[in-house]
């Protein structure tokens, strides 16, 4: 059957519903109907990161069951390095226990004092303009925004929001990093070709806000800790060229403001990477789908896999029987039409469906 | 028609009418595939109705899990006429009669991110180890262990539990009337943990250590702090004795919690199901438990997912089962390609590649696109040989947990091996599946291999709950025996004849083939599934492990393949030569992959 295995957005202006989920300890700054503008806070989070424990019990030589009495300060009070927390008067003097950091008493449980020495405060931030429509305060916050969708195919990094530069007219397979200059500082640059190690160094140079390519090899792969702009790619990992159908459309909108959205959490497989050209208008809503769909002829699909790897083209023909690939394996899939009298035969579970 | 992996066939005649129990149905939600089985009753025996295959819909743009249960649920209805589904969509459970609804329905699941877990133990090659092994029976990553061995202070072991933000802590430690005192200072340092987690996340402690401190584990964490707190029997009762199924159970059952909470559609197939969603692993555990108790057979079960490689192990009445969620071949091939250099995959490629840029560039695009498919010859190669590494990383950490076994170096005393995964078990040829298992297993002596090309085992092993009989009785027609794996040890020069053999086929009197096979080499003699014959075995310079040295003769049983010679030896060396070791790969894929050997084949009807 011809079930539809992956299903990718490559749209005309719609109106999409994201839902954040929040990292733990976030509190959301939004309310529903709110409008917000790119960048926004949605969310805060001040988790701390170092912690120093602290034994009363041991340092006063009392029981732990009388600890808690001998504290001189309350949970939640901050305090400043050698600060006198606790204290214990015996006959032959009095015993003190110090703030071996500055910060915040966090907890006092039992004979243990927990102090916040360090927090680390964080923003989940609005990729792009749209209205709050749903949210709890501290697990996720829905949004609905406006635009033009393309899913890509990996990235890495966090969301920005910046002026789209597209430096190539076609796709090719070399890429010259002469072209990103201090001209281009604070855009997020689109190229045709693979991204090289020299591409992201020149785009570093140039304080650019986001890079997007065709590929990336997995020899430039964890990228620097200290890259402060996100990479990504449209069709996947190796040398390959951007598809001559996406190019044009990243083309037709050089120089508007763009989210290159990341999502939110390490783990990009729950949410795309995903462009978001904004629009001021209010498109129809996107409609995903609620049942498994099969494919049919005239659908728009992106082959996924070698030999045709990255191509998009429209489904002309599906055979009734399966076919013997060169692997040996014999699949169901379709004839597409990946260039003008280019048909190639491709297994359904190796494309996506474009629309 | 003889058991499927062995000559004694197990005590399951037909079902006496009475004990009739209605249909079974049953689903598993992988990352990749959703598949349902139906099983019913047939001239008093159970046998399998259909199966079905889905997208599995976890992931977006569905982010339901029942989307995809849904559709298999209507490819079994279009295959049966039975009709399962209600007009809502809704399992139709009871059965009303033989064609509405089914009678029991139970379901597995190993879709979605693994569990995030921090071990707590007192010495790491004991109590810790066994609190690892149990831990490792679900989809679980462990990440962060805290032990007598770490050198952290008190705040550093704090802070790093506190930043890994886990799901679960385990904590284990003190055998049964063993150490009270320093388990209770780890008891404290995970109580400090939860006052801080719980402001941020939801975490649940397992206790399986002392049980002289069940007590004061429930006070402190559960009475004390509030916190979600399951106390299980000691993981490390002796120091010589393990018990690790406490642990494994609230496992499950926290899998299961875990994952209504955070997968749509979750709640809504559970509450179809006779019991809670059981993890996949557990149930393919459960069913390799059954074929080894069945025949009092040592059974290897090798389950190759996309997120997660399971071995499950059944040796000397002893069930193992390990779950490795950083080794799989498509949604965590980018964490197994962390182990493995492309070296070691360009090894068994028999088309040449342009580097290893190549290699790992399609292996990251195969994360990318975990349900794809192999196109090209180049692309087959590559799947073959990622199966192969990471069932050997998965079988080489698996032994470490395996008593009485050698932590390495080649496999002995395994009865019947079973091949699952769409990789292993739904390639071009079954000698592709086979073959990356030889590889990667290097077994030795006389294995009969048996594949599960539906991709049932889980589901299976959770209906064997609901009824043992059926469960049985129908994985006779959902198995394929693949055949018998003859695997010689030794070194000899290749070429030279290791083995000479004759097969005698019974009933079709005098019917003998004889063949030879030159060291190095892999040959198959076709046998028709349903034939047996008289095997007769003359090594030459080499041993088959569990067989007396000298002529040998095996009563053996015909299978898809029939009798699979593996006369390469063990360990085996690649030239250094590239042309020559893609010569020496080419050479043993056309052995497994067309039906080369001596002729003529045989069939069952006893036509030639």
């Amino acid at each position: 059957m011809a079930l539809i295995y992956a299903d990718r957005v490559i749209s005309s202006s719609v109106t999409i519903r994201h839902e954040y989920a929040l990292p733990p300890g976030s509190t959301a700054q939004v309310s529903i109907g709110q409008r917000v503008r790119a960048l926004d806070p949605l969310a805060v989070n001040d988790l701390s990161t170092r912690y120093r424990l602290i034994n009363l019990a041991e340092a006063l030589h009392a029981p732990p069951e009388i600890a808690r009495d001998l504290m001189r300060r309350l949970e939640g009070d901050m305090v400043e390095k050698g600060d006198e927390i606790a204290a214990r008067t015996r006959f032959l003097g009095r015993t003190r226990v110090l703030a071996p950091v500055s910060g915040r008493i966090a907890e006092v449980t039992g004979p243990y004092v927990l102090i916040e020495a360090e927090q680390a405060h964080t923003e989940v931030s609005s990729p792009a303009p749209g209205r709050i429509i749903d949210l709890d305060i501290q697990s996720y916050v829905s949004m609905e925004m406006s635009g033009t969708i393309l899913e890509l195919a990996w990235a890495s990094g966090r969301s920005v929001w910046g002026t789209l530069k597209v430096l190539d007219t076609a796709p090719s397979e070399e890429a010259n990093a002469s072209r990103i200059t201090i001209d281009h500082r604070g855009s997020i640059i689109v190229v045709g070709s693979p991204l090289t190690a020299d591409l992201i160094e020149a785009g570093s140079r140039a304080a650019i806000k986001g890079l997007i390519g065709s590929s990336i090899s997995h020899r430039l792969l964890p990228l620097p800790d200290d890259l402060t702009f996100p990479v990504a790619v449209t069709q996947g990992f190796g040398a390959l060229p951007m598809s001559p159908a996406l190019l044009p459309l990243l083309a037709a909108h050089d120089g508007r403001d763009i989210a290159l959205n990341l999502g939110i959490g390490p783990h990009w497989r729950e949410k795309r990477p995903e462009i978001i050209i904004p629009v001021e208008s209010s498109p129809p809503p996107f409609q995903p789908r609620n049942r498994l769909a099969v494919f049919s002829v005239g659908d728009r699909v992106r082959v996924l896999q070698e030999p045709w790897i990255g191509g998009i083209g429209t489904i002309r023909h599906i055979p009734g029987q399966a076919y013997q690939l060169q692997s040996g394996l014999w699949a169901s899939g379709a004839l597409v039409e990946t260039a003008p009298r280019e048909t190639v035969f491709v297994p359904f579970e190796n494309m996506e469906y474009l629309g | 028609m003889g058991s499927l992996f062995g000559d004694t066939p197990p005590d399951t005649g037909p079902a006496p009418r009475q004990e009739h129990t209605g249909a079974l149905l049953a689903v598993d939600v992988g990352s990749v595939h959703t598949r349902a089985v139906l099983i019913d009753m047939a001239e008093g025996v159970y046998r399998l109705f259909a199966t079905a295959q889905a997208p599995s819909t976890g992931g977006p743009p569905w982010e339901n899990i029942q989307m995809g249960v849904i559709h298999t649920l209507e490819q079994i209805s279009a295959a049966t006429g039975r009709t399962v589904l209600d007009q809502s969509l809704n399992l139709i459970v009871p059965e009303r009669d033989d064609f509405f609804g089914v009678e029991h329905f139970a379901a597995t699941a190993s879709a979605g991110k693994p569990i995030r877990a921090v071990l707590v133990g007192l010495v790491p090659g004991i109590s810790l180890d066994s609190a690892r092994r149990a831990a490792e029976s679900v989809y679980l990553e462990v990440i962060d262990t805290i032990s007598l061995a770490d050198t952290r202070s008190q705040e550093r072991q704090i802070e790093a539990i506190v930043q890994a933000a886990p799901d679960v802590i385990i904590i284990s430690g003190g055998t049964d009337d063993g150490a009270v005192a320093t388990v209770r200072r780890m008891i404290e340092t995970v109580a400090l943990t939860c006052l801080l987690l719980r402001r941020s996340t939801r975490v649940t402690v397992i206790y399986a250590g002392n049980p002289a401190l069940h007590q004061e584990v429930h006070a402190t964490l559960m009475e004390g702090l509030g916190i979600h707190t399951v106390v299980t029997g000691n993981v490390r009762p002796g120091l010589f004795s393990e018990s690790l199924e406490g642990v494994q159970t609230e496992l499950a059952a926290f899998y299961n919690t875990q994952k209504a909470r955070s997968t749509s559609g979750f709640e809504e197939i559970t509450e179809w199901a006779d019991e809670a969603i059981h993890p996949t692993s557990h149930a393919f555990g459960q069913m390799i438990t059954i074929m080894g108790t069945l025949e009092r057979r040592n059974v290897l079960g090798i389950d190759l997912g996309s997120s997660a490689t399971t071995i499950a192990a059944f040796r000397d009445s002893r069930p193992t089962l390990s779950v490795f969620s950083r080794l799989g071949i498509g949604h965590s091939l980018r964490d197994a390609l962390r182990d493995i250099r492309p070296e070691a995959l360009l090894r068994w490629m028999a088309v040449e590649a342009d580097g290893a840029d190549q290699v790992m560039d399609a292996a990251m695009n195969r994360w990318l696109y975990p349900h794809t498919i192999p196109v090209t010859a180049f692309d087959r190669e590559l799947t073959y040989a990622l199966a192969r590494e990471i069932t050997r990383h998965a079988l080489h950490a698996a032994r470490q947990r395996w008593k009485g076994v050698p932590e390495q170096g080649v496999l002995s005393g395994f009865d019947t091996i079973l091949l699952s995964g769409a990789t292993l078990a739904q390639g071009p040829h079954h000698g592709w599946g086979l073959l990356a298992a030889l590889d990667a297993l290097l077994p030795v002596g006389v294995a009969r291999v048996l594949i599960d090309p539906y991709g049932l085992t889980p589901a299976f092993g959770a209906l064997s709950s609901i009824s043992a009989r059926a469960v049985v009785q129908a994985m006779e027609t959902a198995f394929l025996d693949i055949g018998t794996v003859i695997a010689v040890s030794g070194k000899m020069r290749r070429g030279d004849v290791a083995l000479r053999g004759q097969v005698t086929v019974s009933g079709l009197t005098g019917f003998r083939t004889d063949f030879e096979v030159p060291f190095g080499s892999l040959m198959v003699v076709p046998l028709e599934p349903g034939l047996e014959a008289e095997l007769v075995l003359q090594p030459r310079g080499v041993t088959i492990s569990g067989l007396p040295g000298g002529t040998s003769r095996l009563k053996i049983r015909g299978g898809e393949m029939g009798i699979i010679i593996d006369a390469r030896g063990r360990p085996w060396r690649f030239p250094p030569d590239g042309a020559e070791r893609r010569e020496m790969i080419t050479g043993w894929e056309q052995a497994l992959t067309r039906q080369a050997g001596p002729e003529p084949v045989l069939r069952a009807d006893g036509s030639v």
